[in-house]
């Protein structure tokens, strides 16, 4: 036979379990806005019956657990998304300021240039003593040469901007793992003791994907609540706590390396950075092509004629003697001589005057192939030069808005299993609220009937 | 499926940004007039229309160098009608002189007529162009070509050809070589000149006469050249300047926006956007905290 308070006591279970169900619902409103929350629930179980006359009669309600809502699978699929994300985003922004560096549609851009030089030698050709065609092809000289150290110089600015957005993010990255490391502590220590950390789990997978916008990651959970971290080959974090990452790195292949071991770094904003570094040294290389090329070429030509100094063996271009490997881009320009004085530009062999028989071959050049420029124009290597960087852009930026398509996508979805909708909170706690009002009501009525047992005594 | 209000939100947020920029990307269009505002906008395309840029480029500069060609030919077809003129008063002056009822004193007359018009052909083989170089000197455009000395005529200048370049790998001969033509001519009125001093009109009207002419035929030859040459500099000005103007459409065909077709996208993406907005200025009121009370 069960006790005269019995009743009383259930109605108590009813009291603290709506009570606390009605605090999640408030918790879960308030975080309605918070990026990463997870959308918590309440389990409530029966309690177990107790035996009354022969029958079993319910002791009340238990609220067993505090959950929040998450889907695992969502998670690995986000986190893996925001790496390629966070690769895609740096590779375009980088793309995009080399982009802008070439100066394509200014009108002034390397190709413009070109033309006009070729233009200036073609006007000397005919009228090959005039001092205005000559100072014409001098300055021409200079403004192209300069455009194309200018470019090469932007890269390099560009280059070095780069190396230093490695080092923050690598710096970054570590920052994140150790936070990890700490949050996995602290959640052990509160699973052992038996809570839900639901707030620290919510705080770790931010914590988690962000680390995973710069870094490719991969997540293993463990059985005491803590997750181990990796990446590709290199453990970020185990049970021993955060590890160390390398901040030492090679560009060219794209990984991280420490002593002789490389971990490759596919995806992230370190991925996007590596890229980036690499198609920057790979148009150098071609800018390095073009103002070698041009000294080599036109050299070749200018280096035969007597100019108007009478002097023989004058170079156009600024060039280091035969055998010796040439410069490139960053020092490319115009040989002193012809600068200080465009008389010092030759037009032709014999020395005369009239003679304008090497600007004409000069000239020439404009429409001749050549085999270090891979068997292309000067005007083709150029043009070639820029779509591949206005290609190599497009791709990126399309590709960037596919992922961050798909991340959007992604996060709808996580969105739609862990995040709160106000209308079902709202519901829950007119439910709450109407479920305690009941128990209330139902409590007062087991003091009553109490009330009027105790009064039948006196 | 399960709606979060974030969800809803961040929903409401994506799509009105999309469709933000969709309508700034073709207002860019509309405003600036060119679909390829950065190589990257079309690559190929873009590729191509900066070939086309600097083909053309290169055609202007042809046109100019046929300009500049047609300027000093022009010049020396000039040269050469005036050298024609004075070498036909030379013919006319030799067919009096070697009429038999001239006493010595008017042959002597025409003698001293005879030398002047030397001296205007030497004054002409001498012309300049507008830039100071001499036409008539080969390549030695700077030196003074001829120069008398006693009776005879000195060419300091060479018989090199000044050539433009018109067209890729092509070039034209812009100045006319006036050796030995201009010699001959010269030496010609001399012999005429003495056959005149001694009275030696049987050499004027068998000798003299006949080379007179053929020194008029040769520079007429010469000249026919020249006309030729600028006939050829005229043909291919007008055919460069319909190759730059196909050039021009096919540049704006890859690069300008079609206004129209751009008009009534932008007119789309207008409408797009304010349907969105007009979505989420709707879709939040509506919420069950306007029903409980």
């Amino acid at each position: 036979m069960p006790g005269l308070f019995q009743g009383i006591s259930t109605m108590n279970t009813a009291l603290s379990a709506f009570q606390t169900a009605l605090d999640v619902t408030g918790n879960n409103i308030t975080n309605v806005n918070t990026v990463g929350y997870s959308r918590q629930v309440v389990q409530l179980n029966p309690m177990p019956s107790t035996l009354d006359n022969n029958h079993f009669v319910g002791d009340g309600v238990n609220l067993v657990s505090i959950n929040r809502i998450q889907d695992q699978f969502l998670f690995a699929q986000q986190i893996q998304a925001a790496s390629e994300d966070g690769r895609l985003s740096s590779l375009t922004s980088g793309l995009n300021n080399v982009q802008s560096l070439t100066n394509a549609t200014s009108g002034a851009s390397i190709g413009d240039n070109l033309t006009a030089f070729f233009n200036a030698w073609s006007a000397l050709g005919s009228s090959p003593s005039d001092p205005a065609l000559l100072q014409q092809v001098q300055q021409a000289g200079e403004t192209l040469a300069s455009s194309v150290q200018g470019m090469y110089s932007g890269l390099q600015q560009q280059a070095t901007s780069t190396t230093s957005d490695i080092s923050s993010t690598i710096q970054q990255a570590q920052g994140i793992v150790n936070t990890i490391a700490q949050l996995n502590q602290q959640i052990q220590a509160a699973t052992v003791s038996g809570s839900e950390p639901n707030e620290l789990l919510d705080e770790r997978d931010q914590a988690v994907q962000q680390l995973s916008e710069l870094m490719p990651v991969k997540v293993q959970p463990m059985q005491d609540g803590t997750v181990m971290l990796f990446s590709g080959q290199m453990t970020l974090v185990d049970q021993s706590g955060a590890a160390t990452i390398p901040t030492t790195y090679d560009a060219s292949t794209g990984s991280l390396t420490s002593g002789n071991q490389t971990y490759p770094m596919p995806s992230g904003q370190l991925g996007g950075l590596f890229q980036t570094s690499q198609k920057i040294s790979s148009y150098q290389s071609q800018l390095d092509t073009l103002a070698n090329t041009l000294r080599t070429q036109f050299n070749s030509i200018e280096s035969t004629g007597i100019n108007g100094l009478g002097q023989t063996g004058q170079n156009f271009f600024q060039d280091v003697p035969a055998g010796q490997p040439q410069t490139g881009a960053v020092d490319f320009q115009v040989d002193p001589a012809i600068v200080a004085n465009p008389q010092a530009i030759a037009t032709g062999v014999s020395g005369n005057p009239g003679d304008g028989g090497l600007a004409l071959s000069m000239s020439n050049l404009r429409s001749t192939q050549i085999a270090s420029l891979a068997g292309q124009t000067f005007g083709d290597f150029y043009s070639s030069f820029v779509s591949g960087i206005g290609q190599d852009a497009a791709t990126a930026q399309s590709q960037s808005t596919t992922s961050a398509a798909v991340m959007q996508q992604i996060g709808q979805q996580i969105s739609s299993v862990s995040g709160v909708s106000l209308d079902q909170e709202l519901t829950n706690m007119l439910q709450y609220q109407r479920s305690y009002q009941a128990a209330a009501k139902a409590l007062s009525v087991f003091d009553e009937t109490t009330n009027d047992l105790i009064n039948i005594i006196q | 499926m399960r709606i979060s209000t974030n969800y809803q939100f961040s929903t409401y947020q994506y799509n009105l940004q999309i469709a933000d920029q969709n309508l700034v990307n073709i207002s860019d269009q509309l405003s600036s007039g060119k679909k390829i505002n950065e190589p990257s906008d079309d690559p190929v395309g873009f590729g191509q229309a900066i070939s086309m840029q600097s083909l053309q480029a290169g055609i202007q500069q042809y046109v100019s160098n046929l300009n500049t060609a047609n300027g000093s030919l022009g010049t020396a077809d000039n040269t050469l009608s005036s050298m024609s003129t004075q070498m036909n008063q030379a013919y006319s002056l030799a067919v009096e002189g070697a009429s038999s009822t001239m006493d010595q004193t008017s042959l002597n007359a025409i003698v001293s007529q005879i030398s002047q018009i030397q001296s205007q052909i030497v004054n002409l083989a001498n012309t300049q162009g507008p830039d100071g170089s001499y036409l008539f000197a080969g390549q030695k455009t700077s030196t003074e070509p001829y120069t008398v000395q006693g009776n005879t005529l000195v060419f300091n200048g060479d018989t090199n050809t000044i050539n433009a370049e018109i067209g890729p790998g092509q070039t034209l001969q812009s100045n006319v070589l006036g050796e030995p033509m201009i010699t001959t001519m010269y030496n010609n009125l001399e012999t005429l000149k003495n056959d005149l001093s001694g009275g030696n009109t049987g050499a004027i009207s068998d000798v003299d006469i006949a080379n007179i002419q053929s020194s008029l035929s040769t520079i007429s030859a010469t000249r026919g050249q020249v006309g030729a040459k600028m006939q050829t500099i005229s043909s291919l000005t007008s055919q460069y300047q319909v190759q730059s103007d196909n050039l021009t459409k096919n540049i704006s065909n890859i690069e300008d926006v079609d206004m129209a077709s751009a008009a009534v996208q932008y007119q789309e993406a207008s409408q797009a956007y304010s349907a969105a907005l007009s979505v989420v200025g709707q879709g939040s009121t509506l919420s069950l905290l306007d029903f409980i009370k």
